[in-house]
């Protein structure tokens, strides 16, 4: 039935729009990032700009402490989701269908919504610790410590959590829902504890889906701009905010500078997604078994 | 015991979930509320009334993040939807390479792939346009509308149009008939995905929109870093009228239908 014809005219869609503007997109950079800059006379292809990145250590610092920020947030995110949505899912369904309706809440709003509530929750002068005040467990705000703006990211910790849970309890519960409980009950009959039906069993089996779910939330912890740039600090700054502000800040010459820490970046991502798959593969439930 | 544990679990969750919402909506009607007070002084709904209905920025800004959901939903399908049947009906040479390339905007940090397609909308000479933005959003849409319509249509796979198709009927017919009911689900859930994350990109919009697509998500920026909570909340509040409610309806819809292709 499939003809050579009707493939491509399935497929064209999409290849016109991915290679229009996203592989045109890295292709152009990746130019650029050669030191070929018509505009600036620049014609000279070298690996200058690539040498210059390794030996920046300003960029180095940034970039290792982003990405070690960005794998514990993405690791806290699913570890706590696992827990919440195994714990739920067990229980009658109806609870555990109202409570997919609100987990999908966080998954639906902009982060500038726990932004904002944070910001009126956890600032020095915010309702929590104003709180504190009432009930006479601090003396006044000064006492209350710094969480949001912080050198340790707590903010955007908590912000980058509270996004990330949900989706990862949405997408477990789907997963769960889809292999029922056959297997957890045949574990079980056959005298298994609860806590070795989970870790040989439903684990194993929901693990690909999680490990997915891991890629997501870290790359989007590593490379998404608005909520370092709104509850980060400026001493200890991540990379994104780094990058916006070198690319539209920093003069022209900058340019190719930029886009060589682009592909860095994109690369290191790449290659952090690629290490997480071949550990799911080689995990139990990683090569036949599992529902991604 | 236990079951106490269970409920109290259970009201955490929630308190954590719905904790901001409820300080927001406390925020947009809350006027006079400094520290170190619990609670605002005095509430004001006229305001956020008036603010929601009649407030010229706030308006312009639903408009264009509307003009730009429905651009991107659009575009997301027409993309999206053909690729997914592809992926799910037939094997093809190069299959496994199309399913990493379309995960590949959600891998690559956000920051590098805005900035460089940025740097290849103004060669194109769309920085700034309507279609540009569009594009951007579309591209971060598509992984999430092929996945939900491919998990769709892999159930049934295309067992029944190929029935359709020897029983006689033209590819077409096939299509209306058969493919587009059978693929309702995942077409829906691809429509909301799609709006959603239009509605919430705040980088892309600005930087690729060039300041010219104030959109609910962009402007709640600005108030925000400066301090004016109470405006932020209350454009929130419009972000929320417009997603969830719609949405809500939607899925309230599609329900009933759940069941009845879960009973087949």
């Amino acid at each position: 039935m499939l003809t050579k014809k009707k493939l491509v005219l399935l497929l064209s869609p999409f290849y016109l729009f991915f290679i229009l503007f996203f592989v045109s997109a890295i292709i152009r950079s990746f130019i650029t990032s050669l030191g070929y800059y018509p505009i600036l006379d620049q014609t000279k292809i070298s690996l200058n700009n690539y040498l210059d990145v390794f030996h920046d250590k300003m960029f180095l610092t940034i970039c290792l402490r982003t990405m070690v920020f960005a794998i514990i947030s993405a690791l806290f995110a699913c570890a706590l989701g696992l827990i919440i949505a195994n714990y739920f899912n067990q229980k009658n369904s109806r609870v555990s269908g109202f409570f997919y309706k609100v987990s999908q809440l966080p998954v639906m709003l902009p982060h500038i919504f726990i932004v904002l509530a944070l910001l009126q929750l956890l600032s020095q002068t915010g309702l929590i610790p104003s709180l504190l005040v009432h009930l006479g467990l601090i003396k006044s705000y000064s006492d209350f410590p710094l969480i949001l703006n912080d050198q340790k990211q707590i903010g955007i910790f908590l912000t980058y959590l509270w996004k990330e849970t949900p989706y990862v309890i949405v997408t477990l519960i789907l997963v769960l829902r889809q292999i029922g409980s056959k297997y957890q009950a045949v574990s079980l009959n056959l005298g298994a504890s609860k806590w070795q039906t989970f870790w040989h069993v439903t684990l194993p089996l929901v693990q690909p889906a999680l490990v997915n779910a891991f890629i997501i939330n870290f790359s989007f912890n590593f490379g998404s701009y608005e909520v370092p740039f709104l509850l980060g600090n400026q001493q200890k700054e991540l990379l994104p905010v780094y990058v916006y502000d070198l690319y539209v800040q920093g003069d022209i010459t900058q340019i190719p500078h930029v886009m060589s820490l682009n592909l860095v970046l994109s690369l290191a991502s790449i290659i952090i997604a690629a290490v997480a798959i071949l550990i799911s593969r080689k995990l139990p439930g990683g090569h036949n078994g599992g529902v991604r | 015991m236990r079951r106490l544990n269970r409920y109290l679990i259970f009201m955490i969750s929630l308190l954590v979930i719905l904790m901001p919402l409820m300080v927001i909506i406390v925020l947009s009607a809350g006027t006079n509320w400094h520290y170190p007070d619990l609670w605002p002084q005095t509430f004001n709904m006229n305001y956020v009334f008036k603010m929601l209905f009649s407030n010229h920025e706030l308006l312009s800004s639903l408009s264009s993040s509307i003009t730009l959901a429905i651009g991107t939903v659009i575009l997301t399908l027409v993309i999206a939807y053909p690729t997914a049947i592809a992926l799910s009906y037939y094997d093809f040479k190069g299959k496994s390479f199309l399913n990493v390339l379309i995960y590949l905007p959600l891998i690559i940090p956000s920051i590098a792939v805005l900035t460089n397609m940025d740097f290849v909308m103004i060669k194109f000479g769309l920085e700034g346009s309507y279609f540009g933005v569009v594009a951007v959003h579309t591209l971060f849409a598509l992984p999430y509308a092929i996945k939900l319509l491919v998990d769709n249509l892999s159930v049934l796979k295309n067992k029944y149009e190929l029935a359709s198709l020897n029983l006689g009927a033209s590819s077409r017919q096939t299509f209306i008939h058969v493919t587009l009911p059978l693929s309702r689900l995942g077409l829906q859930g691809a429509v909301m995905m799609s709006y959603i994350i239009s509605m919430t990109q705040y980088l892309g919009t600005l930087l690729i929109g060039n300041g010219n697509f104030l959109t609910l998500s962009v402007r709640m920026f600005p108030f925000t870093q400066s301090g004016k909570y109470q405006i932020a909340a209350i454009y929130a509040i419009m972000f929320m009228l417009v997603t969830l409610i719609p949405l809500y309806i939607i899925d309230v819809l599609i329900t009933p239908r759940r069941k009845e292709v879960r009973a087949e």
